[in-house]
């Protein structure tokens, strides 16, 4: 197929391997926390979404 | 006789395609003239990114009421934290986006603007967060700069269907009825022809389609284009869609289209239209017709680009794509399906022809970029080529992929490409190993490839590799040697393209998928437009460890490419931009030097550090930068291959929901810069030394409120405030 591919629905196989891993309590921040960090989330484009159009 | 031949949103909005000016040119040259050609896709684009149609969607999302009633809860679900994360940025800067989304658009059409790099980036920006913004208001549907996806997958007829009338999640619904369809009114075409080369042109194509036969059922709609033939025998079977459309055309359009020109006019009958599926008005039963053999493309006219909104692309100078070839000469990878499908036979044009086609083209229209749309460039003209366009007189600069044809691009060959004005070459590396390249019949040496590369970076032109992950057999180890080569030759290469491998059902690998150990196969038994079946491999490396090699690659190309470091979107807003800036500056060297490095450089803040003026605040009750990684990491960590879809599965989503630790509150600070677009999350501490940088303290009396042994920290907050760019 060219171009973008969109293909079938995943394997039943690796969908058990999917399984998120569940995230632990946050442990209790301390008072002053310096923190600073890009909010954009496409700034982590993917690379397959570009390939190829 | 008229006819309005369309290109169906969604495809890239920086260059016009190739399917309509080949078959304009071809229906005009033969005694067919009235012929109209609509780029739906980028009128589409132009209409969604416009100030008015953003406040629509404002309007329509009320992002600040709903952000509040989500800010209202105890805690927060993953799908409410994705949500959460979608709203925050709309409520902090959909007004501001939606107000300057008209000056962003005219940066990157200007040439004065586009090559100010700052000013690229903060266009780049804001068109993206306006796209984000448009989708909002129908999602879970997405449309980005290189992609739509809806909730219904095009692997499911039914799904399709059932897009086509969705109201609340297609956008192309209303596009279509208040725009297309009345300019296809003031035509009156007897036959519309719908262009559809990827995936995700088929719901807005098949979306218009049903349009146009309520408003007029008696004109002929035929379909064609690159994706049907890969899924027009499966989609035939479909009966709705014969409510749709009247026929589908199968590989390539020219002389069928012509013939149902002559089928409209009552001069020909649908059964001896070659290369046509259609459905027999009396017995009810879906007809093919015989494949002829392909056209000699030497016959064929140069593309006709006439009647396309070519001031409406995304871009500051045009590139035009052109087709010296058709197929690939190789024709033996076992994992590519050209040669299966869309093949046989590999035909070119003549050398002068496409040269004289460049010329015609640049005379015409002014442009002297050009996108050589072709699989590889062929030996004969790597070598000839280049003198021919320098013997025309032609100053013209264009990029194309190639094979990595080692006796071919000698140092002496690539310098006559880069000085006929070859700016980038795109290359099939696939893979550094022997082992791995044989089992793909690529019939290239890895030793000898970097040899190739070397030749053609030192002749000053841009080198990008496609590299593949996942091949059936490969090895960790062997895919991560990959990755160490191209590291190692990091000097030689300026972009990697890779991918996971799919299985597709057309290639020659699926046919012989024993010999690659393939011992199971999953179809899906609801897509009946499946071409790629996830599978297992009795060795190599797992689907779920190949999607974590891949993201293995991804971070490591992050980290040592400029070109795709973050701050740099000249490789996220594709092709032609990043080919017009080597252009601009004449070789990568040039670019590197003069535009990426200068703006990497980070300033210090001043001895009384000062805030900048314009910065849009807002105080959110979670943290959104924990909301951010917490998406970003179960977006990794859900290896399943994501075929340009990052939409997660509703029982994934419902799944996440439950597993999942909620998210407590927790204040945080979203800073939008407008001179920039960049928005930061900053942690209340951080954002307590912003407000304290107010130009009349020094660093240390901005830092002294705080307890003394974080005091060393907080200055390294306003060090990072002064990177992040927040600071005068």
């Amino acid at each position: 197929m060219p171009d973008d591919k969109k293909p079938s629905e995943p394997e039943p196989a690796s969908k058990a391997q999917n399984k998120p891993e569940a995230k632990p309590e946050a442990p209790k921040k301390p008072p002053y926390v310096f923190k600073i960090v890009p909010a954009d989330p496409k700034n982590a484009f993917d690379f397959e979404d570009v390939a190829d159009k | 006789m008229k006819v309005a031949l369309v290109f169906p949103p969604q495809g890239h909005f920086t260059q016009p395609y190739l399917s309509l000016p080949s078959l304009s040119a071809y229906l005009r040259a033969n005694g067919v003239p009235d012929v109209w050609q609509l780029d739906e896709n980028i009128a589409a684009y132009d209409h969604f990114l416009s100030r008015e149609r953003l406040e629509r969607s404002l309007g329509r999302i009320r992002a600040p009421e709903r952000l509040a009633e989500l800010e209202r809860l105890p805690e927060l679900v993953f799908s409410q934290m994705e949500e959460y994360q979608r709203l925050s940025e709309i409520a902090l800067i959909g007004d501001e986006v939606a107000r300057s989304i008209d000056e962003a658009k005219g940066v990157l059409r200007s040439k004065a603007d586009f090559y100010d790099y700052e000013r690229y980036l903060w266009a780049g920006r804001t068109v993206e967060q306006a796209l984000r913004l448009f989708s909002q208001e129908f999602s879970p549907t997405r449309l980005t700069a290189h992609g739509f996806v809806m909730r219904h997958r095009v692997e499911r007829s039914a799904e399709i269907v059932a897009a086509l009338s969705d109201e609340q999640e297609n956008p192309y619904l209303e596009f279509f009825r208040e725009h297309t369809l009345p300019r296809l009114q003031a035509i009156d075409p007897d036959l519309v022809g719908i262009s559809i080369t990827f995936p995700s042109q088929a719901i807005p194509a098949l979306t218009l389609a049903r349009l146009i036969k309520q408003w007029k059922p008696s004109v002929h709609i035929t379909v064609g284009g690159g994706l049907m033939a890969y899924v027009a025998d499966k989609l035939a079977r479909r009966p709705e869609l014969w409510t749709l459309i009247d026929s589908i055309v199968l590989l390539e359009g020219e002389r069928p289209l012509l013939h149902l020109c002559e089928v409209v006019e009552g001069r020909r009958k649908l059964a001896d239209v070659s290369n046509l599926i259609y459905r027999d008005a009396q017995s009810g039963e879906v007809v093919k017709t015989p494949h002829l053999d392909p056209l000699d493309i030497k016959t064929l006219p140069t593309p006709d680009f006439d009647g396309l909104p070519l001031d409406k692309y995304f871009s500051p100078e045009l590139v035009l794509p052109l087709a010296a070839t058709r197929g690939c000469y190789w024709g033996k990878c076992v994992f590519c399906t050209l040669y299966t499908v869309i093949g046989p036979g590999y035909r070119g044009r003549t050398i002068e022809q496409t040269v004289e086609d460049m010329r015609v083209l640049q005379e015409k229209y002014g442009a002297s970029s050009f996108y050589l749309a072709i699989e590889d460039l062929p030996p004969n003209m790597a070598k000839r080529f280049p003198e021919a366009i320098l013997e025309a007189g032609l100053e013209v600069n264009w990029w194309c992929d190639a094979r990595l044809e080692h006796d071919v691009f000698t140092a002496e060959t690539c310098r006559k490409l880069a000085e006929s004005g070859c700016k980038r070459i795109a290359y099939g590396y696939e893979s550094s190993s022997q082992r791995v390249l044989t089992a793909m019949c690529k019939g290239i040496d890895p030793e000898k490839s970097l040899e190739l590369i070397k030749n053609t970076h030192e002749a000053g032109i841009s080198v990008t590799l496609y590299a593949m992950v996942g091949f059936p057999t490969e090895t960790r180890e062997e895919a991560r040697a990959t990755l160490r080569t191209i590291l190692a030759n990091q000097r030689y290469i300026q972009e990697v393209s890779v991918r996971v491998f799919y299985l597709d059902e057309s290639s020659e690998i699926f046919r012989r998928r024993s010999e690659f150990d393939i011992v199971e196969i999953y179809p899906d038994p609801e897509a009946d437009l499946q071409v790629y079946y996830d599978f297992k491999c009795a060795s190599g490396m797992s689907r779920p460890e190949a999607r974590q090699t891949y993201l293995e690659f991804t971070a490591a190309l992050r980290s040592h490419f400029p070109v795709f470091q973050n701050t740099n979107m000249l490789y996220h807003e594709l092709k032609s931009h990043y080919f017009l800036y080597l252009v601009k500056h004449g070789s990568w060297a040039a670019l590197e030097r003069e535009v990426l490095a200068a703006s990497s450089t980070a300033a210090d803040p001043r001895p009384q550090p000062q805030k900048k003026q314009r910065l849009v605040e807002r105080e959110l009750a979670y943290d959104r930068g924990e909301i951010d990684r917490v998406v970003a990491s179960i977006d990794s960590a859900t290896v399943r291959p994501r075929y340009q879809s990052d939409l997660f599965e509703p029982e994934d989503l419902a799944r996440f929901d439950r597993e999942l630790a909620p998210l407590a509150p927790g204040p945080s600070r979203l800073v939008y810069d407008p001179a920039t677009g960049e928005v930061q999350c900053l942690s209340p501490a951080a954002a307590e030394v912003l407000a304290r940088c107010d130009g009349s303290r020094t660093l240390a009396e901005v830092v002294e409120v705080f307890p003394e042994p974080v005091r060393r920290e907080a200055e390294r907050c306003v060090h990072d405030i002064a990177r992040a760019g927040l600071l005068v």
